[in-house]
């Protein structure tokens, strides 16, 4: 289990579901640091009024506070993760190969078949896997615009650790 | 109430997102999904709930700031509370800022609790706001983060008022029968001259007042009075003021500084 192969197989779903996972980071991120600022969770300046004059009621000092910071650290991590999905997705789109060249280096090949969008290749432990290849972010490597005819088979190269990290060698597609 | 439905709709929103994800993280044959909504081009589902959850997550959690309850719930009852801190929020209706009032409320049961207030104040009435003023308010002890301020020309409000200045013995004992039941005519500081004696941020005067009633024969009562220290220059000699007597005894006075409704 090579610790770069799980950090490409994590940032390649961001690169792999580029076109929903732009909209889904721009619509949310502003929300998500919003959450993540500190006093925009109600109640913030009450309470540091409330401890100047020494008058914080009794049990509602550790358990608001300790909440509340927790939420606010979660919602911070997801807004940068947000944040590498918005920037990993539009360099997908436009064609950057993100993590495609890595799973190209690296990855184990086998043969798959391309039915439309959905490419289907039997890993080496022998399960089948059924995996997207998205029409705006393709999994296709090195060739991203290599026209692939439905139902032939094609090279699949996937990281033997997580094989939903895959991509179509187009060098060997049959002409 | 709705910020509940809206709540548990982002929770829902957010599950489907989660198991989204994870399929797309660990599934095995990703054409078959146990998610409702997911289209097998695997685009309309996943964007349309995520710009939803996105737009609920921006707009449900900076609104809940603005919405802010204002009304006090439960049953509340009526005090008098002091200024502790006034802030501007940032917000303006119609030029108007919009200010967080953070009051200090002494119940008459139980401990002080500084609740908040937010309104709009023009510049007038942040000009009559200070630090430190005395506001009668509204409250309710079960629910201290609201107050409310409370509206001096209810007659409901006076009595909550009066009551608690004889609560806390700022009205003396024995001038209490003559203010409550007694009749108010015009009066005037004769002399004046501080006993030294404090409470609730007020101090005690001693007064020689000259009582006036129209149409009789004025008569001067000693009597003592609580004013806040803003008060006291209206109390100076020769000060126009009002005074309550009953006519068994009319040397035992309760003064004030402003003429009180009939009641």
């Amino acid at each position: 289990m090579n610790p770069l192969d799980t950090l490409m197989w994590l940032v390649n779903f961001p690169a792999a579901h580029g076109y929903a996972m732009v909209f889904i980071a721009a619509f949310s991120i502003l929300g998500l640091f919003a959450v993540s600022a500190r006093g925009t969770t109600g109640g913030g300046s009450l309470r540091a009024v409330r401890e100047r004059e020494g008058l914080v009621p009794a049990g509602t000092r550790s358990r608001g506070s300790i909440g509340g910071s927790v939420v606010r650290v979660f919602f911070r991590v997801l807004a940068f993760v947000m944040l590498g999905s918005l920037i990993i997705g539009i360099l997908s789109l436009t064609g950057v190969p993100v993590t495609r060249a890595y799973i190209f280096e690296n990855g184990r090949p086998t043969t798959g078949t391309v039915d439309g969008d959905w490419v289907t290749f039997t890993a080496a432990d022998g399960t089948e896997y059924t995996l997207e290849s998205d029409f705006f972010t393709p999994a296709v490597y090195p060739d991203r615009d290599a026209w692939l005819p439905s139902g032939a088979p094609v090279v699949v190269r996937y990281l033997p650790s997580h094989p939903q990290a895959f991509v179509i060698d187009s060098s060997q597609i049959p002409d | 109430m709705l910020r509940i439905i809206l709540t548990v709709v982002w929770l829902l929103l957010s599950a489907w997102l989660v198991v989204w994800v994870g399929e797309g993280l660990f599934g095995v044959n990703q054409r078959e999904s146990i998610l409702p909504f997911a289209s097998d081009d695997g685009l309309g589902g996943p964007i349309v709930i995520g710009v939803a959850w996105g737009l609920l997550l921006t707009f449900g959690g900076s609104m809940s700031g603005l919405a802010r309850r204002k009304k006090v719930r439960g049953p509340a009852q009526i005090g008098v509370g002091t200024v502790v801190e006034m802030s501007r929020t940032g917000v303006t209706v119609n030029d108007v800022p919009q200010y967080d009032l953070f009051i200090r409320v002494s119940p008459s049961v139980g401990d002080d609790f500084i609740g908040q207030l937010r309104m709009l104040l023009d510049a007038g009435d942040v000009g009559a706001l200070q630090v430190g003023q005395p506001v009668p308010v509204r409250y309710n002890v079960d629910d201290p983060d609201t107050v409310e301020l409370a509206d001096l020309s209810d007659p409901s409000v006076r009595e909550a008022m009066l009551q608690w200045r004889i609560d806390r013995g700022l009205i003396d004992p024995s001038q209490v029968r003559a203010r409550t039941t007694g009749t108010q005519v015009p009066a005037s500081v004769v002399e004046v001259r501080p006993t030294g004696r404090r409470r609730e941020g007020q101090s005690e005067l001693a007064l020689k007042v000259l009582v006036a009633p129209e149409g009789a024969e004025p008569w001067e009562a000693d009597t003592t009075v609580f004013v806040y220290p803003q008060a006291v220059s209206r109390l100076q000699v020769g000060a126009p003021i009002w005074a309550f007597y009953r006519r068994e005894d009319p040397h035992t006075v309760a003064v004030t500084i402003e003429k009180e409704p009939a009641r």
